[in-house]
């Protein structure tokens, strides 16, 4: 079995990102990711992004220095980079705050973290589930502008 | 005589829990090594020659998990580790782990605690050793944090699965600002990067409810469970005030 890692990083946009655009976003990640067989989970709250990538260590580590250049986000800061015993996520999938149901029913990989949060509490206890707890309680944000409260 | 033939003093164990407070349920039992008749552990450590230390430990850890085994563990289990073992003996750890798997207790059960001061000398070069154990599923825990010199540094390199406060820092903490302060700043940086805190060596009331009003969920010390000889001991869990 090769090894394999996860890497959870924050940061945050650019430029406001519109609903639209934040789909488009998820759609060509998605894509991307399952190339690379990365799975793991990206949200969005009020401009800050918080993502896990996990996978083998040369698709992850590539993957984050590819995401280094990408202008629509900034101070990417390295939380935590660390070798997994298994994935934690099936698949990749997308959470953002402002989502409404309507859009949590017809846009496919989009997650329910910020609403209920089925896909946080199936997460087994580990690591990644702790980090996403902490960046829903607020931490791990650097534009603030108000947290708004999470479904978990 | 052969270092490996040198015959060690007897020992076996006894067992303290690590509780959550919160969900009222055991977390893990330490592994104590005690004398035959419920000796101390120094008595035990100081019978066995420095440079077969090392050896010593291992062996201590496959008893450990056998004897954990036989009283029928169901949930994880904590286990000393001189981190200078991993550099003396490569099976170190490999054992541990093939005497889990003898005893059909999962990998990802086994946390591994080394103390800060052991630790600290060479920081990057043990990280990249025991990541490769944590890739199979052990869990590690710092032992005694806050007792040596360097403190929150260790977490740049290395991020444990579990901080344990020593005890120095627990005691009284009810009635001192230093303490209180130095337990937050320690609380806030473990719950950014993911670390479990764990209080360890709590004796009163007074100072589980100032932790436990802190956040801080997870708790080993008298006043939940002295350790059990040879057994589980029977936990008596605080109420809530």
């Amino acid at each position: 079995m090769p090894s394999m890692i996860h890497l959870i990083y924050a940061s945050v946009e650019t430029q406001g990102f519109s609903s639209a655009q934040l789909t488009e976003l998820l759609q060509k990640a998605r894509v991307e990711n399952e190339r690379l067989q990365i799975t793991g989970i990206l949200l969005y709250s009020n401009g800050n992004f918080f993502q896990v990538l996990e996978g083998e260590p040369t698709a992850v580590d590539e993957m984050y220095k590819k995401l280094h250049l990408d202008k629509r986000h900034r101070q990417l800061t390295l939380i935590v980079r660390e070798p997994i015993t298994k994935r934690y996520f099936a698949d990749w999938s997308m959470g953002f705050s402002s989502v409404t149901p309507e859009e949590l029913t017809q846009i496919g990989g989009l997650n329910d973290f910020f609403h209920g949060g089925s896909c946080f509490v199936g997460l087994d206890s580990g690591r990644a589930k702790k980090l996403l707890a902490a960046f829903a309680k607020g931490r791990w944000r650097a534009k603030l502008t108000g947290v708004e409260s999470p479904g978990v | 005589m052969e270092l490996h033939n040198m015959p060690d003093p007897s020992f076996t164990f006894a067992f303290q829990p690590i509780v959550d407070t919160k969900a009222r349920e055991v977390l893990s039992y330490e592994a104590l090594i005690r004398g035959p008749g419920n000796q101390p552990a120094y008595q035990i450590f100081e019978q066995v020659p420095a440079e077969r230390m090392h050896l010593f430990d291992e062996k201590a850890r496959i008893e450990a998990i056998g004897l954990a085994t036989r009283l029928g563990i169901c949930c994880d289990l904590n286990l000393n580790l001189l981190p200078r073992s991993l550099d003396s003996s490569p099976t170190a750890v490999l054992s541990t782990i093939e005497a889990a798997n003898r005893n059909h207790l999962p990998i990802t059960r086994i946390v591994l605690e080394v103390t800060e001061g052991e630790v600290i000398v060479d920081m990057a070069h043990f990280a990249e050793l025991i990541n490769e154990y944590r890739g199979l599923g052990v869990k590690l825990a710092i032992d005694d944090f806050g007792a040596g010199y360097s403190g929150l540094n260790l977490l740049v390199n290395f991020q444990p699965d579990q901080i344990k406060l020593d005890m120095f820092l627990v005691r009284g903490i009810d009635g001192h600002g230093p303490r209180q302060a130095i337990v937050r700043a320690i609380d806030q940086v473990c719950g950014d990067l993911g670390i479990d805190v764990i209080a360890e060596g709590v004796e009163t009331i007074a100072e589980y409810e100032w932790l436990a009003n802190q956040g801080v969920r997870l708790f080993q010390g008298y006043l939940f469970a002295k350790p059990g000889f040879e057994s589980f001991p029977p936990i008596h869990y605080p109420e809530s005030s």
